[in-house]
C-alpha cells in the first residue's frame, strides 16, 4: 500500500471531556505525529469511549485544545473524510450478507463505484472473512462479525482510525490481524487512537486513564 | 482520502433500508395493516348507517394516519443506535442531516406512500364513494408530510430511551393537534363540494412547509444528544 498523500496529525493540550455533564476525562495531552499510535487503557468507565467519541467529533472537548493539522492548516475538528471510526458494537445489519454490509459503508465512505467490488475482496481477504462474504452476518459468530467490521478500515482508506476495543469477541489470531493492520497503517504515515487492553505491539505510545 | 457526497450517502441509506424492510418478514406493511384494522374497527363501531360513517369518516380516516405513521416510526432510529452505526454515520461529515433526508424517504415510501395509494379503497367502508377517496387521498398527500416530520422528530427525541415509543406518541400530541384540525376540516370542505383548494387545505399545507423547515434541525440535535 502506497504512503497517504496527505498525512495527518494531532495535538492535545490538556483536554478532558464529560459524560452527561460528569467530568471523566481531564488533562490528556500528547502529540500524534504521521505513523504514531497511541494505545488508550485503562479500567472500565475511565473515559476511553468518551475520549475517542471526542476525536471523532461527536462530543465538544469539556476543556483544553484539540489540533487537527494537515499539511498547514490547522483545524478544530477532524478534516473532511480524513477519519476512520470503529465503534466497540458492530455496525453491521445482521439480515444483510458481509458483503452487502460493507458494499453499504463503501458508498458512505464515497469509494468510487468501479473499485468497489475488488475493494471490498481486498479487505475481506486482509481480515482472513474472505469465505464470509455472501453468508447473513446474523449466521456468524461476534468474533467474525468483528472481523467484517475490521474490513471497513480497508474500505475506508483513511489517514486517521479511531478504533474502540477492536479486539472485543476475537480470537488470538485476530489480535495479530488487528496489530499487523494497525502497523501497516501506520507505516504508510497513518495515525491512530485504540482502546484495548490486548498487547498490539511494541510500537504504541500508551495513555494510561483513569489515574 | 475519500469522502461521499451527500446524494450518494442518501441513496445508499435508503438502499440499505428499503432491503431491510423487505427481509424483516413485511415490516414495511405494518402502517399500512395498522390502517386497514383501524378503519374496519372503526366502520364496524359506527354502525349500519351510511350517513352517520360519511359524518365520521374524515376524522376517522386521519386518526388512523395519524397513528400508523406514528406507531411505525417508533423505532426508526434505535437500531442503528444499538449496533453502533448511527454513531459511524454521525462521524462522517455528510452526517446526520442527509441521514435524516433518507429516514423521511424511507418512512413515506414503505409507511406512508402504500398507505395513501390504499386510501380510497378503505374509505369505501367509510361510506364515500371512490371518487371521493381519491380526492380524499390528494388531501392526505398536503397533509401527511407533516404527520411524518413530526413522527421522525419524537421518534429521535426518544431515541435510546426505555418505553421512547410511548414517550414519543406523548410528545407528538401537541404537534399533531393542529395538523390534525386542519385535515380533517380541508377532507369536510372536500367532501361539502368546495375542492381541494380550500382555505384549510393551504394552511394544512403551509404547516407540513413549516414541520419540513423546523423540525430537521431540531432532530439532527435530538440524535446528536442521544450518542452521549
Amino acid at each position: 500500500m502506497e504512503p497517504f498523500a496527505h498525512p495527518i496529525s494531532l495535538e492535545a493540550t490538556d483536554v478532558g471531556c464529560d459524560r452527561v455533564g460528569e467530568p471523566v476525562v481531564r488533562g490528556v495531552s500528547f502529540k500524534l505525529r504521521p505513523g504514531n499510535a497511541i494505545q488508550l487503557f485503562g479500567p472500565n468507565g475511565s473515559g476511553k469511549s468518551s475520549l475517542l467519541s471526542m476525536f471523532a467529533g461527536l462530543i465538544e472537548p469539556a476543556e483544553g485544545d484539540l489540533a487537527w493539522q494537515h499539511e498547514n492548516e490547522k483545524s478544530l475538528k477532524p478534516l473532511d473524510g480524513s477519519l476512520f471510526f470503529l465503534g466497540h458494537e458492530t455496525s453491521l445489519k445482521l439480515a444483510l450478507t458481509a458483503e452487502e454490509n460493507l458494499k453499504f459503508w463503501a458508498d458512505m465512505y464515497g469509494v468510487r463505484k468501479s473499485l468497489c467490488e475488488a475493494k471490498i475482496r481486498t479487505a475481506l481477504a486482509v481480515v482472513g472473512a474472505a469465505e464470509f462474504s455472501g453468508v447473513r452476518t446474523m449466521r456468524l459468530s461476534a468474533g467474525q462479525r468483528r472481523r467484517i467490521d475490521l474490513a471497513r478500515a480497508v474500505i475506508a482508506d483513511r489517514p486517521v482510525w479511531l478504533m474502540d476495543e477492536p479486539a472485543a469477541a476475537i480470537d488470538t489470531d485476530g489480535v495479530t490481524v488487528i496489530s499487523q493492520m494497525i502497523g501497516g497503517h501506520m507505516k504508510r504515515g497513518g495515525i491512530a487512537i485504540v482502546a484495548t487492553h490486548d498487547d498490539l505491539g511494541p510500537n504504541f505510545h500508551r495513555l494510561e486513564l483513569g489515574r | 482520502m475519500t469522502s461521499s457526497d451527500p446524494l450518494s450517502v442518501l441513496f445508499a441509506i435508503l438502499r440499505r433500508d428499503l432491503i431491510l424492510a423487505f427481509r424483516s418478514g413485511g415490516g414495511w406493511f405494518y402502517a399500512l395493516f395498522f390502517f386497514a384494522v383501524f378503519t374496519a374497527l372503526a366502520a364496524i363501531a359506527f354502525g349500519p348507517s351510511l350517513n352517520a360513517l360519511a359524518i365520521a369518516a374524515p376524522a376517522t380516516l386521519w386518526l388512523a394516519v395519524a397513528l400508523a405513521i406514528q406507531f411505525s416510526a417508533s423505532d426508526l432510529f434505535e437500531n442503528d443506535l444499538r449496533d453502533g452505526s448511527l454513531r459511524v454515520i454521525a462521524s462522517e461529515q455528510t452526517g446526520l442531516m442527509t441521514y435524516w433526508g433518507a429516514k423521511v424517504c424511507v418512512m413515506s415510501l414503505t409507511s406512508v406512500f402504500p398507505m395513501v395509494i390504499a386510501s380510497p379503497f378503505f374509505l369505501t367502508m367509510l361510506g364515500l364513494s371512490f371518487t371521493q377517496g381519491l380526492g380524499v387521498s390528494l388531501i392526505l398527500l398536503i397533509g401527511v408530510p407533516s404527520l411524518i416530520f413530526i413522527a421522525v422528530l419524537t421518534s429521535a427525541l426518544a431515541t435510546g430511551l426505555r418505553a421512547g415509543g410511548l414517550l414519543a406518541m406523548v410528545i407528538a400530541v401537541p404537534f399533531s393537534a393542529p395538523v390534525l384540525v386542519f385535515a380533517v376540516s380541508a377532507t369536510k370542505a372536500l367532501l361539502a363540494g368546495f375542492g381541494i383548494i380550500t382555505p384549510e387545505s393551504l394552511i394544512l399545507g403551509a404547516i407540513s412547509l413549516f414541520m419540513a423547515v423546523l423540525t430537521p434541525a431540531f432532530t439532527v440535535a435530538a440524535l446528536r444528544v442521544s450518542l452521549e
